[in-house]
């Protein structure tokens, strides 16, 4: 039995959120969705203030509450390896599984695909040039509102038959944290075994592999770091969450160091109120008529 | 044998049931009006059921 | 077989006669439909975006607001029109039988407007078909499906209830004439192979219906339907086994109130003072009384356990924001209205002469909009407080103010809702005829009531019963 998870060392996380940007990349998740998100808070009272970096992906549980309540089977947990997917052509968009699941991690496409990608939210001059040029550059790019959607994203994952990796921008369905599984799904080597958020952090927080398995990574670093507080987010929950967290355990005192991110309409709208001097966005003297 | 099964088939359909057995077992016993009655019901039941596949046609607006 | 005194042909008036205040409230309600159609265009081309509803966690809103309080609203306010019904036929309460096809009327509209709550809130309605598709195996755990399938039962036993007591009733009037001509195919598919002989076993199998409806009622709205909410261990504002029973009592609170409502709309409309008499209302009133109060009750429940000193410290929290936080205001404005109906119907139970009509209707809406307000802040406050610490206090402070689409798609449903009924007055006789003590019976073939026993619809031209 493979059951895929992490072990997170919030003693090394300095919450730099390279992570979070690596996600969204890898991931072409659309506008206010943060597959991997990361807590910074902080906890007591000037001059005793502590400050906390807490990872927070989809925990990929043993007992999914968000597969339980899905109505059409579109959220489920993949058997051989034990990561929760989402089958987007399946998906109605009712939310349930977001209202069901403690930790925050579902993300429901709000908006039209074009608005919901990063760049693409105001259809004028510049963006247009913009997709011209890409098209020139890019012999794979065809046009559309993803130009820089990482083509191994359209690959399609088992059970399903189906794209269950990366964003998928259709309107009304949900997405979260898949593990990476089009990395896992892929048949390349270097890929397999390895998330995006993993890979690119600099002070090696996150170690990704299989809990079952005593010589994984992450179960061989939480035997590493045996002495430490090792705890699981919301373990209560009866979700059974597969990312063991090293280090101390939040407070429930706990505040935000931020208010929530800022909605899409704000940055759509300011992008549709920026400079439309193309000169101000080139760095390197790429060409603009 | 899940909860939910033993909930819907155990509990939530078992006014159905009731209806149904009071329907062909109580007096008077009067066949025809029965089977009418039985199909006004599986027509008004399949009713809901079809009519969720008239919103496929929502999507010549959804983008 | 219990009967009540009244003209017939007084009582099918609706049928032939249309007046202009239909007209106007037939317009203004289709008005505020295509409104509403509009709006829902909007919505789903530039997706749920439109409305307030954002996402719990990083987004600080919440999924479900406007749309899923309305829902549950419409699915208690469908439990009043049969229950009254099939209180009558079961336990006999001869006093509501002029509003018995009224209120079986209600149901049928009220549920189809509380699915298409559910349909506005979807994000992918095309889809939709998929929850039918994969019934068997999201049955097994999903309250979403056990919700769809308690509502098909339950509209399914209405509205077979409905068609069922229609056929004699609608037989009686087309042998008579008095029914649109325009109409008759409906009429003629209604009464597939009917005779009246089939009276008596219909009679029972009605009984039937009655019964197994009446079980659903706290399964629907005190099961199904509070289980979608009460089954969230990780919400501290909706886990727990007591929202079911307080749930059912709201629910049924507000099916009587929109049952006033409705009963003194037609009294009025029609000039029915002497059918849809005092007693109808005095009965309501003394049912709306109990319920209120039992609602009251189970907020009363809620408070108490809630601002205990030792209460969990996320359900103090919740209290407080209910109490003197956020929800202050529509929290207070609900037990408010709950208090000020619940003081006018005991006093005109205990005082006869403060009895009205038109402040039995007034309470009826204040008791209405109450219990609105308090299943939209029971989702939404749910929902503020999404899950446990440690990880509640690291997301921010959501918030959630429904917009414009929202609003227009709710008051749409209900623009709808009228639209429908108004539709229905002109298709089928509103009131049981079968019930009228001068009806004559059809078995015995006097549809023309001169003691004649030979009628054709020549003969009973022109004849008033």
């Amino acid at each position: 039995m493979t059951q895929m998870g992490m072990a997170i060392d919030l003693e090394r996380c300095q919450g730099c959120r390279a992570c979070m940007v690596a996600c969204k990349t890898e991931n072409d998740t659309p506008r206010g969705a943060f597959w991997m998100n990361v807590f910074r808070h902080e906890d007591g009272e000037f001059p005793d203030v502590e400050q906390g970096f807490t990872p927070n992906p989809c925990h990929h549980c043993s007992e999914p509450s968000c597969a339980e309540v899905c109505p059409t089977d579109a959220r489920f947990k993949r058997d051989d390896d034990g990561i929760v997917l989402t089958d987007y052509d399946t998906c109605i968009g009712c939310r349930y599984c977001e209202v069901g699941c403690p930790y925050g991690v579902n993300y429901f496409q709000w908006r039209e695909s074009e608005e919901g990608q990063y760049g693409f939210g105001v259809n004028d001059e510049l963006v247009e040039d913009t997709h011209q040029q890409l098209m020139e550059l890019d012999d794979d790019y065809e046009g559309g509102d993803r130009p820089w959607a990482n083509p191994e994203l359209d690959a399609t994952q088992e059970p399903r038959d189906n794209k269950l990796g990366g964003g998928d921008h259709k309107v009304g369905t949900m997405g979260k944290c898949t593990f990476c599984v089009h990395r896992q799904d892929s048949g390349d080597e270097a890929l397999e075994g390895t998330t995006a958020c993993e890979e690119v952090c600099p002070t090696n927080v996150i170690f990704f592999g299989d809990m079952e398995d005593p010589e994984s990574d992450p179960r061989q670093h939480i035997n590493e770091k045996r002495d430490k507080n090792n705890w699981k987010m919301l373990e209560g929950s009866g979700n059974e969450p597969n990312i063991v967290y090293l280090g101390d355990k939040p407070d429930d005192n706990v505040r935000s160091m931020e208010d929530e991110y800022k909605d899409p309409e704000e940055a759509i709208s300011a992008e549709e109120n920026r400079s439309h001097n193309p000169a101000a966005y080139l760095t390197d003297g790429g060409v603009s008529e | 044998m899940s909860l939910g099964l033993i909930l819907v088939f155990g509990v939530l359909l078992a006014p159905l049931y009731l209806v149904l057995a009071g329907w062909i077992f109580g007096e008077p016993k009067d066949t025809e009006t029965l089977a009418i009655g039985l199909a006004f019901m599986t027509a008004i039941i399949l009713g809901p059921i079809v009519f969720s596949f008239v919103p496929i046609s929502f999507r010549v607006i959804i983008p | 077989m219990s009967t009540f005194g009244a003209d017939v042909e007084r009582l099918t008036e609706p049928l032939r006669k249309t007046s202009k205040s239909f007209y106007v409230l037939f317009g203004i309600a289709a008005v505020f439909s295509a409104i509403a159609l509009v709006a829902y265009l909007i919505q789903l081309r530039q997706g749920l975006a439109v409305t307030g509803l954002r996402g719990w966690g990083t987004q600080g809103g919440t999924p479900w607001g406007l749309y899923i309080g309305t829902f549950i609203w419409w699915v208690g306010i469908a439990h009043g029109g049969i229950a009254i019904s099939a209180g009558v036929r079961l336990f006999g309460t001869e006093q509501f039988l002029p509003i018995a096809r009224i209120a079986e009327i209600l149901t049928i509209v009220a549920l189809p407007a509380a699915a298409t709550n559910i349909l506005l809130d979807i994000g992918r309605p095309d889809v939709m078909y998929q929850m039918i598709l994969n019934w068997p195996s999201t049955v097994q755990s999903s309250p979403l499906t056990w919700d769809m399938t308690a509502i098909f039962l339950y509209f399914s036993l209405s509205a077979t209830y409905l068609a069922i007591t229609l056929r004699r009733d609608v037989y009686y009037c087309r042998e008579r004439g008095t029914l649109p001509e325009m109409l008759d195919p409906v009429y003629r598919l209604l009464l597939f192979r009917y005779h009246p002989s089939e009276n008596e076993k219909t009679e029972q199998m009605v009984w039937w219906l009655a019964l197994g409806v009446l079980l659903l009622v706290p399964l629907l709205s005190g099961g199904v339907v509070p289980w979608l909410f009460a089954t969230m261990g990780m919400h501290p504002g909706w886990f727990g086994a007591s929202h079911g029973p307080a749930m059912l009592a709201e629910s049924l609170t507000n099916a009587i109130a929109v049952v006033i409502i409705v009963a003194g709309a037609f009294r009025y409309a029609y000039g029915w003072d002497d059918i849809i008499d005092d007693e109808v209302f005095r009965g309501l009133n003394t049912l709306l009384l109990v319920l209120a109060l039992t609602t009251l009750w189970f907020v009363l429940q809620s408070l108490v356990t809630g601002s205990f000193p030792a209460a969990p410290a996320e359900t103090t929290s919740l209290t407080n924001a209910l109490v003197a936080g956020e929800f202050a205001v529509p929290f207070w404005l609900s037990v408010g209205g709950l208090l000020v109906a619940v003081g006018y119907l005991a006093a005109q139970s205990l005082q006869p002469s403060l009895f009205s009509v038109k402040a039995s209707v007034a309470v009826g809406v204040i008791v209405s909009a109450a219990i609105f307000l308090k299943k939209v802040v029971f989702v939404v406050e749910g929902l503020l407080h999404p899950t446990r610490e440690p990880l509640a206090s690291m997301f921010a402070d959501g918030s959630y103010w429904p917009t414009t689409v929202e609003v227009a798609l709710t008051v749409g449903t209900l623009a709808g809702v009228i639209l429908a009924f108004l539709a229905i007055t002109k298709i089928v006789p509103i009131v049981e005829l079968g019930h009228l003590d001068d009806l004559p019976d059809p078995d015995e073939g006097d549809l023309g009531g001169d003691g004649s026993t030979d009628d054709t619809a020549a003969d009973t031209e022109g004849v008033s019963a």
